[in-house]
């Protein structure tokens, strides 16, 4: 994968603040990384995003897409599709939003792609109305919708799970999943929402008071079973589960993939039941809750 | 920066603040409202020399513009569609366009929307003084008068434009940085005072309209060039000043 987006010693202090509100940050991001942007609130995520987006310029450091400093020229970001903050004009309705945010890009011939658009964010029953009285869930669909509705190949979305229902949510991300496997198409998605995040992004960054505390990818394992001591002949059997599974004789434990299939998984469990090894068993399917959890202590 | 010009162009006319605006141009058919039901409520009175439509044309913009009620509402709009573009992030809608660009289309829109107004108002005056105040004793009848008249009058109506200019691009840098009642504010101040202070001696020369007060003093050309010369000093100025604003503007 090539790299996209490198970030160099990104700092930002706001005029007012005697203090950073984002410091020293580096970090390469890959076409086709699908980044999950984690942390407390006042971390500096939005400043992050904000200096990507262009809008807030950065005190030091550098941005650089495809090889360009994004600060040095315009209509670098005219891949992009944006959600930071749920605008639109009040004035319009939903479709002439739309519409306008294409002609002033001049990107008038994705005015095809506007039903779908709307339909995967369950406004097009709603086209024609203003969205000055919508509830704050649907004006944040149509921020969404504008962002999707000229196919970028770069996505950057704060919070976008906020106010859809869990139907719009498993549709969001299947077509998110989907955009990112097929299109390859680049995203940074800030959210709380660790679940959602959890099923779409391949690598976490963690921004803490200002700074990058960590960047991981995200984990394979299904679980880890703690066991006694092995007798070589069971450590052979579990070579027939090729790299879904791994024995760490030092630790006694064995770490088991998300690639496993079901019927092996059974068999696994089978195996060791039957030679009684089994201590316990860790379900690791909130690798974020555990980090957050790590984080707290 | 035509094509987004049109657009936003397009856009701010489908705002409420626009038509708020527009709506002042149907002022002068009040007066065959006033004749029709034979109410004195508006009157019009001509001293000496008999009014000519130019004439009416000029005293309906000067009117308008001292009044203040149109400038109140051409400046609420002008805020509406900077201050509070900014303030809700619709800027985020631009992505990283050029900023130059942006503030050029929302300029050129508001003229537009000015030249609009222009138009509007001329054509109700027009309906105005040739279906009702024709017949009056007060009027020629004519839509030019007498040249020393319509020299009076083209220069009283083009300093009246140029001051409408300068409340434009006044309105838009102010708005940039301040919110929608100090913008309101300083704006009317400034239209009042164009009007107040264009008749007091030495100061009146900042102001455009100054000129035109003294067109005998000047001649015609001279008045014109001088006027629209300070017209463009501040237009220059301001939009430099705005440019320089709206570049470095974070939100």
């Amino acid at each position: 994968m090539s790299e996209i987006l490198k970030i160099s010693s990104l700092s930002k202090k706001y005029r007012k603040n005697s203090f950073y509100s984002l410091k020293d940050v580096n970090i390469t991001i890959n076409d086709g990384d699908i980044i999950g942007l984690i942390g407390k609130n006042g971390a500096g995520k939005s400043t992050f995003l904000k200096l990507i987006t262009k809008a807030i310029s950065p005190t030091s450091g550098a941005i650089e897409y495809k090889g360009q400093n994004i600060h040095k020229a315009n209509n670098v970001l005219e891949p992009f599709g944006i959600m930071i903050e749920t605008v639109f004009l009040p004035y319009l309705s939903v479709i002439d939003n739309l519409n306008f945010y294409l002609e002033i890009h001049n990107k008038t011939e994705y005015k095809n792609n506007i039903k779908n658009t709307l339909n995967l964010v369950g406004l097009w029953a709603h086209r024609n109305r203003k969205p000055a009285d919508f509830s704050f869930g649907m004006k944040q669909r149509l921020a969404l919708a504008i962002a999707l509705v000229t196919e970028p190949s770069f996505l950057i979305l704060d919070e976008p799970f906020v106010g859809l229902d869990p139907i719009g949510i498993s549709n969001l991300i299947d077509i998110l999943k989907q955009w990112a496997s097929k299109r390859q198409v680049t995203m940074i998605i800030s959210s709380h929402q660790l679940e959602e995040l959890e099923s779409l992004c391949t690598r976490y960054i963690f921004i803490d008071q200002g700074k990058l505390r960590k960047a991981f990818n995200k984990s394979i394992t299904l679980m880890e079973i703690s066991t006694t001591q092995l007798s070589d002949d069971l450590i052979n059997n579990l070579k027939q589960f090729g790299n879904t599974v791994e024995y760490n004789a030092k630790n006694q434990k064995i770490v088991i993939s998300k690639d496993i299939s079901q019927k092996e998984l059974n068999s696994l469990l089978l195996i060791l039941t039957q030679a009684q090894v089994i201590n316990s068993i860790s379900n690791n399917n909130s690798q974020l809750k555990g980090f957050f959890d790590t984080e707290k202590r | 920066m035509i094509s987004l010009t049109k657009t936003l162009t397009k856009v701010t006319f489908k705002k409420k603040e626009t038509w708020l605006f527009l709506v002042f141009c149907a002022v002068p058919l009040l007066l065959i409202v006033g004749d029709l039901l034979g109410s004195n409520f508006i009157q019009l009175n001509a001293m000496g020399n008999k009014i000519s439509f130019i004439d009416f044309f000029n005293a309906v913009l000067s009117l308008q513009y001292k009044i203040t009620l149109p400038i109140m509402s051409l400046i609420f709009l002008i805020s509406s569609a900077i201050h509070d573009e900014i303030k809700n992030g619709v800027l985020f809608l631009y992505k990283d366009m050029s900023r130059s660009k942006i503030l050029n289309s929302k300029l050129l829109t508001f003229i537009t929307i000015l030249f609009n107004y222009i138009v509007l108002l001329f054509i109700t005056c027009l309906i105005t003084y040739y279906t009702d105040l024709r017949t009056k004793s007060y009027t020629t009848g004519k839509f030019w008068g007498s040249l020393a008249a319509n020299q009076d009058a083209i220069v009283g109506i083009l300093s009246l434009v140029c001051l409408m200019a300068i409340v434009i691009f006044l309105s838009t840098a102010i708005s940039l940085n301040l919110s929608n009642g100090f913008t309101l504010l300083i704006g009317t101040v400034f239209a009042v005072l164009s009007t107040t202070l264009s008749q007091v001696k030495n100061i009146k020369y900042i102001f455009p309209n100054s000129y035109a007060n003294d067109l005998q003093k000047y001649g015609f050309n001279n008045a014109l060039l001088v006027m629209l010369g300070v017209t463009i000093t501040y237009l220059v100025i301001i939009y430099f000043y705005s440019l320089f604003r709206f570049k470095h503007l974070e939100y």
